[in-house]
């Protein structure tokens, strides 16, 4: 395989670091800009970098030898990279905005050799907090309304979503929820 | 046959690369959730990248036994292969992030869950409070901490270990990056 080939076999790679350098400029000099506006910007910065190396391939002598028609490969390299952007979002930068596994870690990390105690832990980090900032991301989000007083559901495809994930546990390991499990 | 001299029969290239990669993915989801009914392993976070290579092979090595004028489903050239196996792993990449909500309740959607429940009536901001609360949203995380050796539990104190300071520094220092305060 040509060197060429082998820089466009490479392309949702490319894209995830366009989106990943784009996401930290955006928000770098546009700290005011709603977060998810970012996350699309930058999204759509690696996206067309991708399109632009789909057309290059495509234009260009690289697929010269190539058992593709050029064009045909811009769909395999889009899903590669939008599984890649969905990694970069979820696995690393949703997981520092909302894992509570990684928030009681920074505050263990604050802590030092000396550690916490559980009821120092609970007052700087507790089930009240994350409930409060959940909901507030769900009110915001639509997915969740309220009426009278009282929280019902908005949009549902986050409810799907949640639905879906209780069949995946129920396929994979039996139960609905977590705490069936124990 | 050289990559450089041949041609696409059927133009369908990208058949191979994203139809086989599915099918490897496919195969590699069958097989855990038959792995995990029949015996769950205690190190599943190191089991699933392991049974995830073992596909690869698997399949890589169908598609060299079988000719690859056989099928157009079948990778053929390197170029063919490096894209399959890109697609592949950006597949299951994806999917391992996925995973730890599978295994742990992920509390909004544990909220929207709870709120559907609820029906037209809803939920008022106390019931949840009273559902949610730091014996299913805390402890078990901090448990799932000491379990994967990333904190320590000595003398009724949580301690961090390098493996966990290493893993929250990076959190702090890109967030720190990203101009953005404190998550969870």
């Amino acid at each position: 395989m040509a060197p060429t080939m082998a820089i466009f076999v490479l392309t949702p790679f490319i894209g995830l670091a366009a989106c990943v350098v784009s996401h930290v400029l955006i928000s770098r000099l546009s700290p005011g800009l709603q977060r998810v506006r970012s996350i699309l910007a930058s999204v759509g910065v690696g996206l067309a970098v991708v399109l632009w190396l789909g057309a290059l391939f495509f234009s260009g002598d690289a697929r010269r030898g190539a058992t593709v028609a050029g064009w045909e490969m811009i769909p395999a390299w889009a899903l590669a990279y939008v599984c890649l952007v969905y990694c970069y979002l979820l696995g690393f930068y949703v997981l520092g905005e909302t894992a509570r596994r990684i928030r009681l870690l920074v505050e263990l990390l604050g802590a030092g050799e000396r550690g916490m105690t559980l009821e120092e832990i609970l007052s700087v980090y507790n089930a009240q907090m994350i409930v409060d900032a959940r909901i507030e991301r769900l009110l915001a989000g639509g997915q969740v309304v309220i009426r009278d007083g009282r929280f019902v559901t908005g949009n549902r495809l986050m409810l799907y979503a949640a639905k879906t994930m209780v069949l995946l546990k129920l396929a994979f390991l039996g139960v609905r929820s977590e705490s069936e499990a124990v | 046959m050289a990559d450089d001299e041949r041609h696409a029969p059927n133009g369908g290239v990208v058949v191979s690369a994203i139809v086989f990669a599915l099918l490897a993915f496919t195969v590699f989801l069958a097989a855990q959730l038959v792995l995990w009914r029949l015996w769950k392993p205690a190190w599943q976070y190191a089991v699933l990248p392991g049974l995830a290579l073992l596909v690869l092979v698997a399949a890589m090595g169908i598609s060299r036994a079988f000719a690859p004028s056989t099928s157009p489903f079948l990778p053929s050239s390197i170029f063919d292969y490096g894209n399959f196996v890109v697609l592949y792993a950006a597949l299951v990449l994806a999917y391992f992030v996925t995973y730890p909500a599978v295994q742990a309740d992920s509390p909004s959607m544990t909220i929207v869950l709870l709120i559907d429940r609820a029906g037209p009536g809803g939920l008022a901001r106390e019931e949840l409070a009273k559902a949610l609360d730091n014996q299913s949203l805390v402890l078990p995380r901090l448990e799932d901490l000491v379990a994967g050796n990333l904190v320590r539990l000595e003398q009724g104190r949580y301690v961090i270990n390098s493996s966990g300071a290493l893993l929250a520094g990076v959190h702090v220092r890109y967030r720190r990056l990203l101009k953005m305060e404190k998550g969870g």
